[in-house]
């Protein structure tokens, strides 16, 4: 039988040989579109004997899709690998006039892919952010936008930014995808805001500061810090001094839980959304009297108070941009039986559907001093 | 009737155990979920409990018919039953079954093994890698062979079960809501989806003669059935939960894609791991329906299994390289699928009242 192994191991060399150092591997590629036609960049990383690897930018205009590969490669000596990618930016043009739901889809065909890999949205055009030579000590922008985005959302207020999750909200009826919107501070790619999505198609951006609410609305987190200003005369009794008009608070949200119901489908949609967040205080711009049971009752009524009008300022603000990225149409579609939602029906009673907010805030710590 | 076989080249009951859950669980847990979910939505779960329940009750039908007479395998029930050309035609079509069946697994596989890893790799040489290695296998092993490989596979292999739990970090539990929402047609027809899944514990009808304490099989049997519609219902729960309706509707691989967001630190793409440790999890199967197809050639024309292997991998080589795209392959499993689900989902039914009644007439006629 020995025969069969040798068979076996010359049937192995049909598989095509992959060397290390001619392979140009993709860590980050960027689509925009102009006029008709669309352009790609995306960053090659290559490996050499002897020398430390490098970056490198290549261009190619063209028609959507898998034909960037061509003519990608016909600028590079290198054989192009996308199994390394990391992230993708979309033009802020392109993902608003064509939406870029076909160009994810030919990246889920793609079995070298992986689902992680992070979707973005840029506010110059996606060729600017991968061509932009500021990426502090790492070695190409690829890497940079990777663990710029991801140590964003692991402590900021930045959601959902892969491409399984991506897919997963344009696929589900009554939710919308978000996505990390990329914008360009003296040459630097950074993250202020948050891309909305209707369907695949950006409608527009909130501040981070407002997405942290669509994070703990739409799921549940257990870290991440919340810069919260309530007025003075909610805290008044608290307070030593009497000047100013507000009061500065930061909260380290140690758990939220959320919690959407509907309450009755006519004449409109009628949900309940309950948050319990458990938090500790991590700055306060004022001194404040010794904490007892009662002092942070009231202080923790004026943050509840605060944050809920903020919460239907959001929820106002997404309503008007006919995007519903935590996912009302999704609860609605599966609390109610024998419903065949469409994307269609739900916008229209987004319109006009009544949400309650219920914030439920829990002071645990202080920190070390009262 | 065919003879005994000797003591030597029997098996322990507990190795009935592993045989029929490796049987079960082959190349269909891969990518059941979609099939089963468009049938019966968030419902589909349900489904599979319900097929698991069925075949609960063929196995022990099966099991029944099998002590029922002295004649313990199929081939012999059939002879017995329709008489010698009834018989022979009867048996030439189980043969025909196992057939499919093995060169519906090696398809399956070898499509997905190309698609996710060699694009560039020829079919017919994949598959010929495949046939080499059962006869190879099934040459100097036999029967013992099969259930040593499907012991020590089970134990290689379950483990995926606990890296099936990571993608639960982005489940969404409400996709199984509302309960019980599909029409008992919708449910009827997820139940028949999983058949082709769950097919495998017909082999029983074969391996019966070959265990040495007869009156344990019919408990492991069972149990493996037990674990297997465990396995198949979980995964499809966490399908349902992880991709959204639409989602799911268009995803062939589910239980691989899910796999795509599987992170280890010391490997960036976990189903690389997953698919050529499934060339393990589908060698059992590949083994033993190789093995049952000779078992029959040789109730057939009376030729030792050894010169049948030949021929039926030769055979089953050429089945294989009819089929070159993704399209027809899929169209054979199903039909494949649907053959299965008759013969083993409702034959072994009809086979039993037809034994019962074949005794019967005997009986009377003494």
């Amino acid at each position: 039988m020995k025969w069969l192994i040798v068979c076996m191991l010359l049937l192995s060399g049909c598989v095509q040989p992959r060397i290390l150092e001619r392979q140009g591997i993709i860590t980050a590629v960027g689509f925009d579109k102009k006029g008709k036609l669309y352009e790609g960049a995306s960053v090659m990383l290559s490996f050499q004997t002897g020398r430390s690897s490098m970056s490198e930018v290549i261009e190619a205009t063209n028609k959507p899709g898998k034909g960037f590969r061509q003519a990608l490669e016909a600028r590079t000596s290198h054989d192009l690998a996308s199994g390394q990618l990391r992230v993708v930016v979309y033009g802020k043009e392109l993902a608003e006039e064509e939406g870029i739901f076909k160009m994810t889809d030919s990246l889920q065909r793609d079995a070298s892919i992986g689902s992680l890999v992070y979707l973005t949205v840029s506010e110059p055009s996606a060729k600017q952010v991968i061509k932009s030579k500021k990426h502090e000590d790492i070695p190409d922008i690829g890497t940079y936008l990777y663990r710029l985005i991801e140590e964003n959302l692991r402590s900021e207020s930045l959601l959902a930014a892969t491409l399984h999750e991506f897919v997963h909200s344009y696929y589900d009826v009554g939710k919308d995808p978000v996505l990390p919107y990329l914008s360009m501070r003296d040459d630097k790619p950074i993250i202020e805001k948050v891309a909305l999505f209707r369907g695949d198609k950006f409608v527009g951006t909130v501040r981070l500061d407002e997405s942290f609410y669509i994070k703990i609305l739409a799921s549940e987190y257990n870290v991440g810090l919340k810069n919260i200003t309530v007025s003075r005369d909610d805290v008044a009794p608290l307070l030593i001094k009497k000047e100013g008009k507000k009061v500065n608070i930061v909260i380290n949200e140690i758990k939220t839980k959320r919690k959407i119901k509907l309450i009755s489908q006519k004449p409109v949609p009628h949900f309940r959304v309950t948050v319990k967040i458990k938090a500790e205080i991590l700055e306060m711009s004022e001194k404040m009297k010794p904490i007892t049971q009662a002092n942070i009752r009231t202080l923790e009524r004026a943050i509840e108070k605060q944050m809920k009008k903020e919460v239907e300022k959001l929820l106002n603000k997404l309503k008007a941009y006919k995007t519903d990225p935590i996912g009302f149409g999704e609860i609605y579609d599966h609390s109610v039986r024998g419903l065949q939602l469409t994307d269609k029906q739900w916008y229209k009673l987004y319109d006009d559907a009544k949400i309650d907010v219920d914030m439920q805030v829990s002071i645990l710590r202080t920190g070390t001093i009262d | 009737m065919m003879k005994t076989p000797r003591e030597r080249i029997l098996i322990n009951a507990y190795l009935v155990f592993f045989l029929v859950h490796d049987m079960q669980i082959g190349l269909g847990i891969v990518g059941v979920q979609r099939v089963i979910f468009v049938e019966a939505r968030q419902d589909a779960w349900i489904a599979v409990l319900l097929s698991g329940l069925w075949i609960h009750l063929a196995v022990f039908v099966i099991y029944k018919t099998l002590t029922l007479t002295e004649h313990d395998n199929i081939f012999s029930l059939h002879t017995f039953v329709y008489g010698r050309v009834l018989g022979w035609i009867a048996n030439g079509a189980v043969v025909v079954y196992f057939l499919m069946a093995y060169t519906s697994i090696l398809l399956g596989y070898v499509e997905m093994a190309i698609t996710w890893m060699y694009p560039d790799f020829p079919l017919w040489g994949a598959a010929l890698i495949l046939i080499v290695l059962t006869v190879y296998a099934l040459y100097g092993g036999g029967f013992r062979l099969v259930a040593g490989v499907s012991f020590l596979t089970f134990f290689m292999t379950i483990w995926i079960a606990i890296a099936a739990f990571q993608p639960l970090k982005y489940a969404e539990w409400i996709h199984l809501l509302p309960i019980l929402e599909a029409t008992p047609k919708q449910m009827a027809n997820g139940v028949l989806k999983t058949a082709y899944t769950m097919l495998g514990f017909e082999v029983l009808y074969i391996i019966y003669p070959f265990v040495k304490e007869k009156e344990r099989v019919h408990r492991y049997a069972q149990l493996g059935v037990l674990l297997t519609t465990f396995l198949v219902a979980t995964v499809t729960v966490i399908a349902i939960a992880f991709f959204s309706p639409k989602q799911l509707d268009v995803t062939i691989w589910a239980s691989l894609s899910m796999f795509k967001v599987v992170k280890c630190p010391f490997i960036e793409r976990f189903e690389y791991v997953i698919i050529p440790l499934w060339l393990l999890v589908i060698l059992p199967n590949l083994l033993m329906f190789m093995w049952a197809m000779t078992r029959g050639g040789k109730a057939l024309f009376h030729i030792k299994q050894k010169y049948m292997l030949f021929v039926f991998a030769f055979l089953s080589f050429i089945v294989a390289i009819l089929f070159q795209q993704r399209a027809t392959i899929n169209e054979f499993i199903d039909q494949v699928g649907w053959y299965g689900f008759w013969l083993s989902f409702v034959y072994p039914f009809i086979l039993y009242v037809f034994v019962r009644i074949k005794k019967w007439a005997k009986g009377s006629a003494k």
